[in-house]
């Protein structure tokens, strides 16, 4: 009788080892690795109000970033940045806004040309000349259209 | 054990793996199981563009979903996986196509529409053994829209879905009932009251939202563009105080309504999250979840 099980016995091992080694690939869902996904997503998606750095910040003292217009120009766009904006009813319709541009392009052009950008970019930001914005520019998800620096070079 | 048993136990096991890295092992899955997800998602891409069947092609898409998902580029996975329709819910891969896109809307910021998307699931779906791996992203999705009853039953159903003893399961339901009672649940900011509040005191809106620096400044702001206004036309300068004054304060006083929506909408994301991850942590400690 014990002569006649073993075979048995083997097979039947046999074929468990079969599909053991098929069960190592199953593909089924980890739900565990997915909540912890869920847990670190949602806690970057949670508005962490960032304050904007003063334009000239962190830069070696020169004519150029402490002459009294400068500063002036610096500081008050630090308070607007930082204070006012958030208060005002008007969104821009730029991406950069037209504050990030002109503190971009005095960094990148000085005083002078910045200042005639900023004076540009401003009078461009309004219903009218919505109307005749390339679309092809906008951002999907911010809804703004695109204007770089990098155009006026 | 005779030598040759030995021999043919692992040969056996050695043509199982074998077979099975034939039939599965494709380029896309080893990329995928390397980490590669990017080379993945363009490797799937080509199988797609070669798969000769619907299987085939619904798979390789749901893989493709995977590897967008692994980059955390939920709205791509959406995309992936939006066009594939399932006639036979009992397919095994309707499930996990379901339970992907719920959960991608769960994470690209659109419970509703994950809620949505389970509740199709279920509608559809008689086997309710199946149900329970979308119950912990239901719960989030309800939580995540305030439905607190409903989060409370999802919850109590998820608890009776797990294999506790009776006791434990008595302890969690208890649990369960605690943490959506009123005073423990979290306080969650009206966005239609803060903008109301701002329309009437400026800048109370803002301090109903938690910030209260922020409806000081706010409220100074209004008082200070209206007094100078009224100044203005106090002394004879009725233009100036209208267009100077009256035009700014109007951008002002709009700009703080909008303004207290917004800060009560971040406010009620922030507490939310920090209750849902409560949830999360307690379900991945004390729950079965394979």
């Amino acid at each position: 009788m014990q002569s006649l099980l073993e075979p048995i016995k083997v097979s039947s091992f046999g074929l468990l080892l079969f599909f053991f080694s098929f069960s190592g690939f199953a593909q089924s869902i980890d739900l565990s690795a997915d909540l912890l996904l869920a847990d670190s997503v949602s806690k970057q998606q949670v508005h962490h109000h960032a304050k904007r750095n003063y334009i000239f910040k962190n830069q070696p003292k020169t004519f150029k970033n402490s002459n009294p217009v400068s500063l002036i120009y610096g500081g008050s766009l630090y308070v607007y940045q930082n204070f006012v904006s958030q208060h005002l009813s008007a969104d821009c319709l730029y991406d950069p806004s037209c504050s990030d541009f002109s503190k971009q392009v005095v960094k990148e052009y000085g005083l002078f040309k910045g200042g005639l950008l900023s004076f540009d970019r401003l009078n461009r930001c309004n219903r009218i000349a919505a109307t005749d914005l390339d679309l092809g520019t906008m951002n999907l998800k911010t809804h703004r259209f695109g204007d770089p620096i990098k155009r006026y070079k | 054990m005779p030598n040759t048993i030995k021999f043919f136990f692992s040969f056996i096991f050695l043509c199982g793996i074998f077979l099975n890295s034939a039939a599965t092992g494709s380029k896309g899955d080893r990329l995928y199981a390397s980490g590669q997800y990017f080379e993945a998602s363009i490797e799937y891409e080509r199988m797609i563009f070669e798969a000769e069947n619907q299987t085939d092609l619904y798979y390789y898409k749901y893989k493709k979903a995977l590897c967008y998902k692994k980059l955390r580029d939920f709205g791509r996975a959406l995309n992936e996986l939006q066009p594939l329709y399932f006639t036979n819910a009992n397919d095994s891969l309707f499930q996990r196509v379901c339970y992907e896109q719920s959960l991608c809307f769960y994470l690209n910021g659109e419970p509703s529409k994950a809620l949505w998307k389970i509740d199709e699931y279920f509608h559809r779906s008689a086997d309710s053994t199946t149900h329970k791996v979308f119950m912990p992203v239901r719960l989030l999705c309800l939580n995540e829209t305030f439905q607190w009853e409903e989060a409370k039953k999802c919850f109590r159903r998820f608890v009776q879905m797990q294999s506790f003893s009776a006791e434990k399961e008595a302890e969690m339901q208890l649990m369960v009932d605690n943490l959506y009672k009123k005073r423990n649940l979290p306080r969650i900011r009206s966005i239609k009251k803060a903008e109301n509040w701002s329309r009437f005191i400026p800048g109370s809106g803002q301090i109903y939202a938690g910030k209260t620096g922020e409806g000081i400044v706010n409220f100074l702001l209004n008082a200070s563009i209206l007094a100078f206004s009224a100044q203005q036309a106090f002394n004879g300068f009725y233009i100036t105080g209208y267009l100077a004054g009256l035009g700014f304060f109007n951008k002002t006083y709009q700009g703080g309504i909008k303004r207290s929506g917004i800060l009560a909408s971040q406010k009620n994301k922030e507490i939310i999250v920090n209750f849902n991850s409560g949830i999360n942590a307690l379900i991945r400690s004390d729950f079965e979840l394979n």
